[in-house]
């Protein structure tokens, strides 16, 4: 079978096949119709992933900026309109609303190491590793699973900063 | 002044919630195929938004999108490499998932009448084999360009597709004609 195409069916699918492999291809699609139909089903399933594409949830965009809204920096400007800080408590959001106000936290935790424009936090902030700590508060974000730590629990201090 | 100077100068970044606007149905897609469920992809979308809001400064016009690429990627498959530790480490053998995380009706039926069979073929490929498809097909990246945004070697790219698509099309082999299962590979 070493005459067929194989792997190079699926790199001809996709574009990706120097002038001279692709021209050796056409040749043998030509004359190869077992090759030409394995070409077709390829193209198929190329297809397939974009055309049954899932709904996206009409509330999406409103959801994220509400959420991201949390962990915008305190800095007028452009990408900086601020909102008024809306006090939370768990709604028919209330995961998103968890999630986001993790984000908030690990974007305030790294707020003195990448000076983000804004008030500087009241009172001293602690020293953090960015990199732990971002990870277990986005791990208990992401996952919901194993809750290594207690997101309220970890940057209180810097909580109260966005208000 | 250059042309190129005026340009930047009436260049005004877009605002926060443009760039949700305009790239979180994206964003939601790409996140959909890899979690395969609405309920994982939106968290998987914030975690995306989180992510590029706090490094928003160093964008620049231009790779936005391989960015967005690679940040949502990079964390799924964290994501997924995380919850098979945990699942290794702490979990008795049949716990999917920790109760409390349950659909919502309109979810639950969301996630059924969406072609679930193509996503149920999906799913059951290697989350990096399956990275690799959806960055292609979906997203009509180019081999280089997945092997920038997974980091890996395009040879690598290359064998994931090919292996991801037969994996695809033999789970998909039900809907013949359309996929029938012969391999000649």
């Amino acid at each position: 079978m070493s005459a067929h195409l194989g792997h190079a069916a699926t790199a001809f699918v996709d574009g990706e096949l120097d002038d001279g492999r692709r021209d050796e291809v056409l040749g043998h699609l030509a004359h190869c119709m077992s090759c030409r139909s394995e070409v077709e089903v390829l193209r198929r399933l190329k297809l397939v992933l974009r055309t049954d594409a899932p709904e996206v949830p009409t509330d999406l965009t409103a959801r994220l900026i509400a959420a991201t809204v949390l962990v915008r920096p305190a800095s007028p400007g452009p990408a900086g309109r601020r909102r008024p800080h809306v006090r939370r408590r768990s709604t028919g959001h209330g995961r998103l609303r968890r999630t986001a106000v993790s984000g908030a936290l690990v974007a305030l935790g790294l707020g003195g190491a990448l000076s983000l424009a804004g008030p500087p936090a009241r009172g001293p902030v602690a020293p953090v590793d960015p990199t732990s700590a971002g990870f277990l508060l986005e791990h208990s974000a992401t996952s919901h699973e194993v809750p290594f730590t207690e997101p309220d629990v970890v940057p209180a201090s810097s909580s109260r900063s966005s208000r | 002044m250059s042309t190129v100077e005026q340009a930047l100068d009436t260049w005004t970044p877009p605002t926060w919630d443009e760039v949700v606007r305009d790239h979180s149905a994206r964003v939601y897609r790409l996140a959909y195929r890899l979690t395969g469920n609405r309920h994982d992809a939106e968290d998987l979308t914030q975690e995306v938004f989180v992510r590029v809001f706090r490094s928003l400064s160093s964008y620049t016009p231009g790779t936005f999108e391989g960015w967005l690429h690679r940040i949502t990627t990079n964390l799924f498959l964290d994501m997924v490499r995380r919850k098979a530790r945990i699942r290794f480490d702490a979990l008795p053998d049949d716990a999917e998932r920790i109760p409390g995380r349950e659909l919502s009706p309109q979810q639950a039926y969301d996630d059924a009448h969406f072609d679930g069979d193509v996503q149920a073929a999906l799913d059951a490929l290697p989350p990096d084999f399956r990275a690799a498809v959806v960055l292609c097909d979906l997203e009509g990246l180019s081999y280089d360009e997945i092997a920038a945004t997974l980091g890996i070697k395009i040879g690598t790219v290359r064998s994931r597709i090919h292996r991801g698509r037969s994996q695809l099309r033999a789970a998909l082999s039900h809907r013949a004609p359309a996929f029938p299962s012969a391999a000649l590979a």
